[in-house]
């Protein structure tokens, strides 16, 4: 991979910020008591032995030097102390044992590296060691008073300020807000009209515009509570889960598809999704969410269902951005437990607790220890696991409990399933019939009786009996699979079918079951039509496999038997070959005396020994019925019925599928406790083989709660954490929370850094109405979501308009204050949501699995030892058009279909990211002109409207500005919209279709589209 | 140890057992029984310096004198995707920006009509070449296609090949009035503004972009230099001659890749293969770069994400080895015609001269005339860097 890189002569000056904080030194007595000895020590010390530590050492490993070589810093006694990846640099009284005189006598490292030190300065060393090194400098890593840090401290409850207009405030949050505009002398913006009001509120509470009816009503509706019962109504609409969910993944990585190399097969991820989008249409309180996220697995419940939905829940720590084929396990582990800790710092806490993984926090209290506590939790978390061969490890499937249903369901859908199947052989008797008769149509080997048998006598029960089993040719690739099997049918003298029989032998397994052939019998009814012809042809058409090999053919009723054919008078066809795995012999172009053969190489046979044969069926190669070419008008008939049957037929196929995995054991992936649950040691800097001391398993250190949440024996720990983090005095989880629902209702934060409260962070614009609302959501408001929602958009604050102020701009330019409401662009999933939902192509459907594994060749390298499978990338149709959160993301930057997010700052899925970053580049205005998606939805954009508004131009205008930005057109866009028109008919010779594409196509680029106020 | 650092011992020992142990903490796939493997082919001194290096390569070693091979090479994984990402940004996991974001970044841009960052054809995702949290102007720009078929365009969506230029440009202007009648009525809006300009940029890359993968002007002879018109090395030559083009017009960081490099088996025709591919283009751009004189202030480094094992894997092949592998740079500030470091006596790992990746891209900016340690930019609550909390400039390799 070679690269190069081109300089040029102009530098930028980078904004230069020193890694590492210092603070002034800090020298003072030595805790502890001011012994003489202890006085007399420091003097020392501070007299011979700083100086050289300050001139020799500070330059490699020192706080203020930036650097801390080997993980060693001397500027502290806790430095020394801790020392670097050996260990401590001094055993107090003990020179000789001390690495640090072993550096600098040269005996092992040779310390400073430049000069050794002189003899003097090492016997001064030697002295002070000796003296059991008096040290009265404290660390020089930046304590943090937790006391000093506003997270931290207690959530207060601030009485609602009293605001000289006493009229403008509706909620309690407007009197906050009021109070601090009315302190820096400005005024609220006026309030919004209801158009704006309306395409705001429906976007932020379900990711979609307000349709062209509800614009209308809500227009029109002047009722007081008008505008409440419409928020009611957004909040109880299935839309809401659907876009609140998506916030929600920002923070936590989800995928449907595993490793970071994007697409390793998982098969259950959206059971998590589903759970989250019901969670929330549900308003489940948030402390619950949390509960079950974290610990779902561990609590009680009171039905399978609620169990189920408890394991699923865990999902949360189970997906996740996980190296899967990392070689190093223990490092692959390690890694896991690191997000799983920086994810919950940062999705409740607001905090960077990784940053503890190898070292203090440089600035924010969060000791190592807080981290290798918090590292025990999850180590005694079973996320993935690894069982060979190969290098991949997996993540954890538990088996969810089943369903017990009443025996009435169970018989209903036994016989549903059973219809369904009938169907399907039904189609597929017809579908090969038909396929014979088409030239081209169908490869496959067809075996049909010459002289039909009288087997059908009105009300007479007969029996089909045959001997069967998988099969293959010489190469392996054609080896019958699950999917595979033969059909055997009783054709009626005109060709149609008085019965059809499937039959699948299972898979051809090598060796192990190689032509062993097990007796197979059918019953049918005759129904007094005349005699029959018996035909066998492999079941599944196109499949390029062999659907199974057929022996001792017999029709018969009671003791009678009406035809029976061993096969064994075979003529052996010139062409042969070794079958795969067994080497037996296997013939092409083989006569079968009383049978008509037909297919790839007429008839094939296997040789099993001593005179017995056996007729394979292969099923032809997949040329699909769009390449066949009908001759005769006959033809023509049956080729397109044929195509009218494949299409019944794979949907029929869709539907047996999805009724037996009904069926099917039920997987989530999810996480549970180790056999062993147990305390972590301290990786030191972070390397697992660099192990120090053990630490018992607890949170972090500088939170306070109401109690303590000791970790009991055999217990991962995780249930006690996620009471930590809802605990009644966790100052932090209520905080960030609210903080973030604030985020997205008026597009940023009180605090604006959403996943950063620490020391370098933002402090919040108004620190007592985000205590106000934290305590109000956590106790009043029980932690319901849609509560803190409804009460925020029903405020005076976020219905005011977003008019600009140049007064308040001057004071306030980044509108801290809200002295408007903000304008938005609309985010990457709603821009592709309202495109479809604008040119009518969004479908409704919900939940459920997106990857469609029944596509065929979505399941790639299934049945490889080393390799998982991987998703073959067809998205299914039934899932094309749905909204965003229910495609299937793959764990890497969203493209193909879903390129448009992307484009417009759409989270890498392995981000946890609160505040997604907002650009404008010229890619996007690239992507609005000219990608196909959007081409293609302005062309069904047009086709709607023109079928809405056929006659009226003006009209159509109006409803397109509707549809697209919410309101109707002024009289001067409509003029200019027609002048586009014209011209653009002009330029398109004519075509007033394709001009109106074109002007659906502008307003899709257009920021009326693209921003709600 | 098949192409630039040549083995006695393990030519010698090549078929016998391992005289050394896996490292325990890696799970195997393949290596059942291994036995070491000498080299896939004949190794020659090459320049005035000596250079004893690959037959395959020998367009290369022309080039021997301006070379500075770096044989100590190592990464801090042996995965595909995480070597890669460490490769281009230094970080094995976290979504961190790459290497040519940092540069842009640090340098800004000289040519306001291009991207400042541009890879041509990438093998790997979006987040090698993501700016990641700085701006996304420092993006690195993928070039998708330079074959001399016109239906692909080289940026994606750079053109709308249903309609005339005529209704694209009207298109356009009615988009852009739209958007200025709703400014007008604003007052103000920096983000809105920001996209009307965004429209016009979007419009002049349309007409420029095709001019540069356009090689019209560019002599028979230069085209030959690369191998274009060749059928082996046609595709990765084009690819060099566009890196060229734009390292004139002004592009600060240029990536070219080429995959097919992982040969767990069939190294022996697999490794030859790709060189005879790579070669001539490789050359024909140190060379160009040379006669334009524009060599001494571009650094070209060469590379992958990790090397491979000196012992066998599945018989024929060879493991990924993130311990110790080659480099090499040249131009831009760097010695030519050295050596630094070096692997044990069988190219497993390094022993001296030992360069991380952080190291190698301290070294990097250092030769862009940037600090690693104060190109900073504060995410998250805390200052970020390229080499993180890590890298040392190779000091003894600067010119």
């Amino acid at each position: 991979m070679p690269l190069h890189v081109r300089t040029g002569p102009t530098l930028l000056v980078v904004a230069i910020v020193a890694w590492l904080i210092t603070t002034s030194a800090d020298v003072t007595a030595a805790q502890g008591t001011n012994t003489p000895e202890n006085v007399q020590g420091v003097a020392f010390f501070e007299k011979h032995i700083a100086p050289i530590l300050k001139r020799r050492c500070y330059q490699c490993h020192s706080h203020d030097s930036g650097k801390a070589k080997g993980g060693l810093v001397l500027d502290s006694r806790h430095g020394w102390e801790k020392g670097g990846s050996e260990g401590a640099a001094i055993v107090p009284g003990k020179p000789d044992e001390s690495l640090l005189m072993e550096a600098v006598r040269y005996q092992s490292y040779e310390m400073p590296p430049d000069k050794k030190l002189p003899a003097s300065e090492i016997a001064l060393l030697e002295k002070w060691i000796s003296m059991r090194a008096p040290d009265p400098r404290k660390s020089k890593a930046p304590k943090v008073d937790p006391a000093k840090l506003w997270a931290l401290q207690p959530i207060g409850s601030p009485a609602v300020p009293v605001t000289k207009d006493a009229k403008w405030a509706r909620d309690d949050l407007d009197a906050f807000v009021l109070a601090r505009l009315e302190a820096e002398g400005l005024t609220p913006a006026a309030d919004a009209d209801r158009y704006t009001l309306l395409r705001r509120v429906t976007f932020d509470l379900t990711g979609l515009p307000p349709t062209p009816e509800e614009i209308e009503a809500f227009v029109n509706d002047t009722s007081e509570r008008a505008y409440e019962n419409f928020v009611d109504r957004l909040l109880d609409s299935p839309g809401f889960g659907d876009h609140w969910a998506r916030h929600w993944f920002d923070l936590s990585c989800y995928a449907d598809l595993a490793d970071i190399q994007g697409n390793v097969l998982i098969r259950d991820a959206w059971r998590y999704r589903d759970y989250v989008i019901a969670a929330f249409n549900a308003d489940k309180p948030l402390d619950r969410f949390i509960h079950e996220q974290i610990a779902g697995d561990l609590l009680s419940y009171e039905s399978d269902e609620q169990r189920r939905e408890q394991i699923i829940a865990t999902g949360y720590l189970a997906i996740g951005p996980w190296t899967l084929q990392n070689y190093i396990k223990k490092q692959l582990d390690a890694d896991v437990v690191d997000h799983q800790i920086d994810r919950i710092g940062r999705t409740f806490l607001a905090q960077t607790i990784s940053c503890a993984r190898c070292h203090d926090h440089k600035f924010d209290p969060v000791p190592t220890a807080d981290y290798y506590a918090l590292a025990g939790v999850f180590h005694s978390t079973r996320t993935t696991s690894y069982d060979g061969p190969g290098v991949w490890s997996a993540i954890t499937q538990v088996r969810l409990p089943d369903l017990r249903r009443s025996p009435d369901d169970q018989a209903q859908r036994l016989e549903m399933l059973a219809d369904l199947r009938s169907q399907r052989q039904t189609l597929q008797a017809e579908l090969t019939s038909l396929l014979i008769k088409i030239p081209g149509g169908s490869d496959a080997n067809v075996l049909t009786l010459r002289k039909p048998i009288a087997a059908n006598d009105k009300g007479t029960n007969y029996e089909l009996s045959f001997k069967a089993g998988p099969s293959v040719w010489a190469g392996a690739t054609q080896r019958t699979t699950a999917g595979d099997g033969l059909q055997i049918d009783l054709q009626r003298e005109d060709g149609s079918i008085l019965v059809g029989f499937r039959h699948a032998p299972g898979p051809w397994s090598g060796a192990k079951n190689a032509q062993r052939l097990k007796p197979v019998r059918f019953n049918y009814t005759g129904d007094g039509s005349g005699s029959v012809r018996i035909r066998v042809t492999s079941a599944t058409p196109g499949s390029s496999k062999f659907g199974g090999a057929i022996d001792d053919l017999r029709v018969s009723a009671g003791s009678r038997t009406f035809f029976f054919d061993d096969f064994d008078d075979l003529r052996r066809g010139p062409v042969k070959g070794a079958q795969a795995d067994t080497k037996l012999t296997v013939f092409a172009k083989a006569i079968v005396p009383g049978w008509t053969g037909g297919g790839l190489n007429h008839s094939h046979a296997v040789d099993l020994g001593n005179g017995d044969y056996a007729i394979q069926f292969y099923g032809g190669g997949a040329k699909g019925l769009a390449a066949v070419k009908p001759v005769t008008p006959d033809q023509k008939e049956a080729h397109a019925r044929a195509v009218e049957l494949d299409k019944q037929l794979k949907d029929a196929a869709v539907k047996v599928a999805q009724a037996e995995k009904l069926d099917a054991p039920k997987h989530a992936l999810a996480v549970r406790d180790v056999d062993e649950p147990a305390d972590s040691p301290i990786y030191r800097r972070g390397d697992f083989q660099n192990l120090g001391d053990v630490v018992p398993r607890g949170f972090l250190s500088a939170v306070s709660t109401s109690t303590n949440y000791s970790v009991p024996h055999g217990t991962s720990g995780r249930l006690q954490l996620a009471r930590w983090l809802t605990d009644s005095l966790n100052p932090l989880t209520s905080r960030v929370l609210v903080n973030r629902i604030w985020r997205h209702v008026f597009g940023k934060g009180l605090v604006r850094t959403v996943d950063y409260f620490g020391v370098h962070g933002e402090s919040p614009s108004h620190a007592e109405l985000l205590d106000f609302l934290a305590s109000r959501m956590r106790g009043e408001d029980g932690w319901s979501l849609k509560k803190t929602i409804r009460r925020m958009v029903l405020s005076r604050t976020y219905q005011m308009a977003s008019t600009h102020n140049v007064k308040a701009a001057e004071a306030d330019p980044d509108n801290r204050l809200m002295w408007q409401m903000p304008r938005r662009r609309l985010t990457a999933e709603s821009i592709r949501d309202t495109m479809l939902a604008t040119s009518g192509q969004l479908d409704p459907s919900r939940g459920g699995p997106s990857l469609g594994l029944e596509l065929k060749g979505n399941i790639r390298g299934a049945g490889g030892k080393v390799n998982p499978p991987t998703w073959g990338s067809k998205v299914p149709d039934y899932v094309k058009n749905r909204r965003t959160i229910y495609l299937p993301f793959l764990r890497k930057r969203p493209e193909g279909e879903l390129e448009i997010l992307s484009v417009f700052d759409f989270p890498h899925p392995n981000d946890i990211i609160g505040a997604r970053p907002n650009t404008t580049v010229a890619t996007q205005a690239l992507f609005l002109l000219n990608a196909p998606f959007v081409k293609q939805q302005a062309t069904a954009l047009s086709g709607r409207l023109s079928k809405h508004e056929p006659e009226d131009e003006r009209a159509r205008i109006d409803r397109l500005y509707l549809l697209t930005t919410s309101r109707p057109a002024a009289s001067d866009e409509i003029e200019t919209a027609l002048s586009f028109l014209d011209q653009c008919t002009e330029d398109l010779k004519g075509n007033r279709g394709a001009a109106w594409s074109q002007l659906c196509h502008a307003m899709l680029g257009s920021n009326g589209f693209l921003f709600r106020e | 140890m098949d192409l630039f650092d040549h083995k006695p011992e393990l030519e010698k020992r090549s078929g016998s057992d391992l005289p050394y142990k896996l490292p325990e903490t890696e799970a195997t796939v393949g290596l059942d029984n291994t036995k070491l493997l000498g080299s896939v082919s004949g190794f020659r001194h090459a320049g005035d310096c000596g250079l004893y290096m690959s037959d395959l390569l020998p367009h290369t070693a022309k080039h021997a004198d301006d070379l500075c091979v770096l044989r100590a090479v190592h990464a801090g994984s042996p995965n595909h995707p995480v070597a890669i990402r460490q490769l281009h940004t230094g970080n094995l996991f976290d979504v961190v920006p790459s290497m040519g974001s940092w540069l842009s970044y640090g340098l800004g841009t000289e040519n306001q009509q291009l991207p400042s960052y541009i890879t041509i054809l990438p093998q790997e995702g979006e987040r090698n070449y993501s700016s990641a949290f700085l701006a996304a102007i420092h993006q690195g720009t993928a070039i998708q296609s330079v074959g001399s078929s016109p239906n692909k365009a080289p940026i994606r969506h750079l053109t709308d090949r249903s309609v005339s230029e005529d209704v694209q440009r009207r298109r356009i202007d009615l988009i852009q009035q739209m958007n200025r009648r709703q400014l007008e009525r604003l007052e103000t809006d920096q983000q809105m503004e920001g996209v009307i300009e965004s429209f016009e940029l979007a419009f002049k890359m349309q007409a420029e972009t095709p001019k540069l993968v356009d090689f019209a002007e560019e002599s028979k002879e230069t085209q030959a230099l690369y191998g274009i018109g060749e059928k082996q090395t046609d595709t990765f030559g084009r690819q060099c001659l566009l890196a060229r083009r734009l390292s004139e017009a002004g592009v600060r960081f240029i990536q070219v890749s080429l995959g097919g490099w992982d040969h767990h088996n069939k190294i022996s025709t697999g490794l030859p293969d790709r060189c005879a591919v790579s070669d001539k283009p490789v050359a024909g751009l140190l060379a160009d770069l040379k006669t334009r004189g524009l060599l001494d202030d571009t650094l070209v480094l060469w590379g992958g994400e990790f090397g491979r094992t000196p012992h066998a894997q599945f018989g024929d092949g060879r493991e990924h080895n993130h311990h110790g592998f080659t480099m090499w740079m040249a131009g831009g500030g760097v010695k030519g015609g050295i050596t630094h470091g070096a692997t044990d006596d069988f190219g497993y790992y390094g022993v001296e001269g030992q360069v991380h990746i952080n190291d190698l891209h301290a070294t990097m900016l250092h030769l862009m005339g940037l600090d690693h340690e104060r190109l900073t930019f504060k995410h998250h609550g805390r200052p970020f860097r390229l080499t993180d909390v890590a890298g040392n400039v190779v000091k003894e390799i600067l010119a």
